[in-house]
């Protein structure tokens, strides 16, 4: 049922962003046509149009990705909060498969964001002959990281992928976790998700201060010392100190949103 | 068994009790007519069946189970509300159907629309309310469930609707299924219900069959309506 979900889930919010997508993309080759155009013409007209489509084409790689995290929230709400919420609770579903749906799909396009704007970028900038050496050059990367830093360049990149991963997850639990809590209520739903949004973020800087402050013997005794004998163990430390965080966070705030809409659900 | 139990159910917003105490079994191959004024707590009563609300004291049982991924796919809910993605065309909407309900039949449910005229290359977007509901109560009933929860199923459609609805909830009777109809508009419905429940309150005033009603009381239920929730004194 979840791979269910999850095509629905696709549908309802390709529908957008794939439109957005092929306008970054075609303004990438646009950008880089009108800029072939200025190094051969020097007029008023083609400088302007070309600082007007690299204008756009910024506002295109910002706009993809402020949309798809806004996506991402007014997705959650209209789907699950409002109207909609009676036939997607009423599914043979179970709320588990409800929320991973919503998550995997929201770090699905966070993920094709990035991957769409990379190659508008490299369109922008395409020059011949530019990607002949990017091989080699991602080669010859992970080599030098092997011999002068004795680390597993490939172990790195899965750490830092568990990181991505996970604080992707945490990043739309941030927002699904206040309006499951807003919503409970029976009016001003919209303002106390709002309120909500900002009692946890005040929550969790505070905790995260305190575990600073408790973990700074730990950074001390282990991390600072590992630092200058050993950079990679310090780093590798660091990687997943983070995941731990994003990991612990990220559970309570998935516990509580699966709770909120299992047990608290209030629909209008 | 019955299909829906209800045992000492109870469910209380903010202090203000919208069903209290109530006990109620409901048999398959029966057609109940949940009647009451406003704020009698008819909605709250489905809704809880649904499993959209949890019970503050007591329980539901949907075929002897707590409401669950279980239970909702026997159960049948037509909400009051447009509860279908308004940017979906109806194909996609009986495809929607189609993947997560074994027991929703795709056939009946494009004959009921052909009937209809409701055309199935259609946005949601662009019909009127009444169309919309008109689909949502045939998706309801396009499924083989064995409880169906209708709330106010002709609220919003025309008079000649009305009579379509009665009869395709009448004509996809199943001996083993119950149909529970949430209404105040009980004259129109009154013909085809088995049984009525009368809920004031939160509480259950009257649960007795239609023809009892009529036989020891010498009236039809609206009439009966009429005088047990009177709102003025003559």
């Amino acid at each position: 049922m979840l791979g269910k979900l999850m095509k629905y889930e696709l549908r309802a919010t390709g529908r957008m962003m794939l439109p957005l997508f092929l306008l970054t993309l075609l303004l990438g080759v646009f950008t880089r046509m009108s800029t072939a155009v200025v190094q051969h013409t020097h007029t008023n007209i083609t400088e302007s149009l070309n600082m007007l489509l690299i204008f756009a084409f910024v506002l295109a790689l910002v706009g993809t990705a402020v949309f798809s995290v806004v996506l991402m929230v007014v997705r959650f709400r209209n789907n699950l909060m409002t109207d909609e919420g009676y036939l997607m609770f009423t599914l043979p579903v179970s709320v588990h498969q409800l929320l991973w749906a919503k998550l995997l799909v929201s770090m699905l396009w966070f993920v094709a964001v990035f991957c769409v704007d990379a190659l508008a970028i490299l369109l922008a900038i395409y020059e011949d002959g530019m990607l002949a050496g990017l091989p080699e050059f991602i080669r010859s990367a992970f080599e030098n990281m092997d011999r002068y830093y004795a680390v597993n360049g490939l172990l790195y990149m899965l750490e830092f992928l568990g990181v991505l991963l996970v604080s992707m997850v945490t990043a739309c639990l941030l927002f699904y976790a206040p309006i499951s809590i807003g919503n409970s209520f029976a009016t001003h739903k919209t303002l106390l998700s709002v309120v909500f949004y900002f009692v946890i973020q005040t929550v969790l800087q505070i905790v995260t201060v305190f575990g600073f402050a408790f973990s700074a013997r730990t950074v001390n005794d282990v991390i600072m010392p590992s630092l200058a004998s050993s950079p990679t163990r310090a780093a590798h430390l660091l990687f997943l100190s983070v995941l731990g965080y994003s990991l612990i966070i990220g559970t309570i705030l998935y516990v509580l949103t699966w709770f909120m809409l299992r047990k608290r659900l209030n629909l209008q | 068994m019955p299909i829906l139990e209800c045992n000492n159910l109870t469910k209380t917003y903010a202090g203000v009790t919208a069903l209290d105490h109530i006990d109620l079994a409901i048999d398959p191959g029966r057609i109940v007519g949940l009647l009451g004024p406003n704020g009698s707590g008819k909605t709250t009563l489905i809704k809880l069946a649904a499993g959209l609300l949890q019970p503050t004291q007591g329980q539901i049982l949907i075929d002897g189970k707590k409401p669950s991924p279980e239970t909702n796919a026997v159960l049948s809910y037509l909400p009051e509300r447009i509860a279908l993605s308004q940017w979906m065309k109806v194909t996609q909407v009986l495809d929607f159907f189609c993947d997560f309900y074994k027991d929703f039949d795709r056939a009946a449910a494009e004959a009921m629309l052909a009937q209809l005229q409701i055309a199935p290359n259609q946005v949601l977007k662009q019909m009127s309310k009444g169309t919309k509901e008109k689909v949502q109560l045939i998706l309801a009933m396009s499924r083989k469930a064995k409880l169906y929860l209708l709330d106010e199923p002709i609220g919003g459609v025309d008079p000649a609707t009305r009579d379509y609805i009665l009869h395709t909830i009448l004509s996809n009777y199943n001996p083993e299924a119950a149909v529970i109809i949430s209404t105040h508009l009980i004259g129109d419905v009154e013909q085809i219900l088995d049984e009525v429940v009368f809920l004031s309150r939160g509480q259950i005033a009257l649960h007795d069959s239609c023809e009892a009603i009529r036989e020891q009381q010498g009236k039809s239920v609206d009439q009966l309506f009429r005088e047990v929730f009177k709102c003025w004194e003559n």
